[in-house]
């Protein structure tokens, strides 16, 4: 079974640092004790170890208590293990440790955490892969547009494609869209009636006005 | 809940800009503009640039609010992580942009407001630690 250990991690937003209290090391549960989160919502949160630009330890979401946040974090992982391969029994690695808002695209700690070496008990549970962050999409680049323009939607948010971008009759337009879907109507530019436009046989005509 | 982005606050009548908390690559912080009389949202735009050469990496439009006008900065857009990837940051380097506000929409001209210390944290989140 995997070792546990508390740390307690205090957050200043303003400069996105925290404060840790506790040693980590590889191989253990890390049992979180979070505060200075501000408002932020412990459901929509991701705390992490990157290390190399991969993720080592990866805890979501986060869960209320009384006064602070938390979980916990397992560093037993195969990736944050097999980066001490090899390595002295002591040794220790220098690591981000971040939290992040993936609802609201905001970092709210991005500072160092150092990991230690657990030297091998064949006691120890087997170490798991690191679960991804998934069912979110954190920050997704901006589209290719403007790089990163904000646009106010036509019509309003929500405004129907139907009624405003693909509507039956185009304003003046001479051309419409059957009731059924299925076929494309003329306007007769003289009698101003609607006539199905038919391909048949090779051949282009109208039909009787509908 | 609530972001605990930094929020980006232009005081039109001051001609300043204060930011409340500091801003990481890849968020998107709220901007607002203050004290608006004699201006006109539609023609407010907000341009961050890079501090080396001045391109400009991202910017935002505004939309009336009350008696604000409020955009957006989205910090994920591609020159914002390109500046980062061509500086080849460690993970907790912070990057120098020049923040400016200009009154006309094509964000030409001379800025109203020009803030040339505007320093971003690297945020080491990548696509690929997604699932």
């Amino acid at each position: 079974m995997a070792g546990t250990t508390n740390l307690t991690v205090v957050i200043d937003l303003t400069t996105k640092t925290v404060t840790l209290t506790g040693k980590v090391s590889i191989r253990e549960n890390v049992i979180l004790h979070i505060t200075g989160y501000g408002t932020a919502g412990a459901a929509d949160l991701h705390c992490a170890i990157v290390y190399d630009d991969s993720l080592m330890a990866h805890l979501t979401p986060l869960v209320n208590y009384t006064t602070y946040i938390g979980g916990t974090l397992s560093t037993n992982t195969t990736e944050i293990v097999a980066e001490f391969s090899r390595k002295s029994s002591a040794a220790h690695l220098r690591m981000s440790f971040v939290i992040w808002d993936t609802t609201y695209n905001c970092l709210l700690v991005n500072d160092w955490i150092k990991v230690y070496n657990n030297p091998y008990d064949p006691s120890m549970a087997d170490p798991t892969a690191v679960d991804p962050i998934g069912g979110v999409e954190y920050a997704p680049l901006a589209n290719g547009v403007t790089g990163g323009d904000s646009h106010t939607h036509e019509n309003g948010d929500g405004a129907s494609l139907s009624s405003y971008y693909m509507r039956r009759t185009p304003t003046g337009g001479f051309f419409r869209q059957s009731t059924d879907g299925n076929d494309i109507e003329l306007k007769d530019r003289i009698l101003g009636t609607w006539h199905t436009l038919l391909l048949a046989n090779g051949s282009v005509s109208v039909g009787p006005a509908v | 809940m609530t972001t605990e982005a930094c929020t980006i606050t232009f005081n039109l009548s001051a001609l300043t800009a204060t930011y409340s908390k500091a801003m990481a690559k890849r968020e998107h912080v709220p901007l607002v503009c203050s004290n608006v009389t004699g201006y006109t949202a539609a023609n407010m735009y907000a341009k961050l640039c890079k501090s080396n050469d001045g391109e400009e990496v991202t910017h935002s439009h505004f939309t009336l609010s009350g008696a604000t006008f409020v955009g957006e900065l989205e910090l994920d857009a591609a020159g914002v992580l390109a500046f980062f990837e061509t500086a080849n940051a460690t993970p907790l380097k912070r990057l120098r942009f020049t923040l400016k506000l200009y009154a006309n929409a094509t964000g030409t001209g001379t800025p109203i407001i020009t803030d040339d210390e505007v320093y971003i944290i690297n945020n080491p989140f990548t696509s690929a630690m997604e699932a």
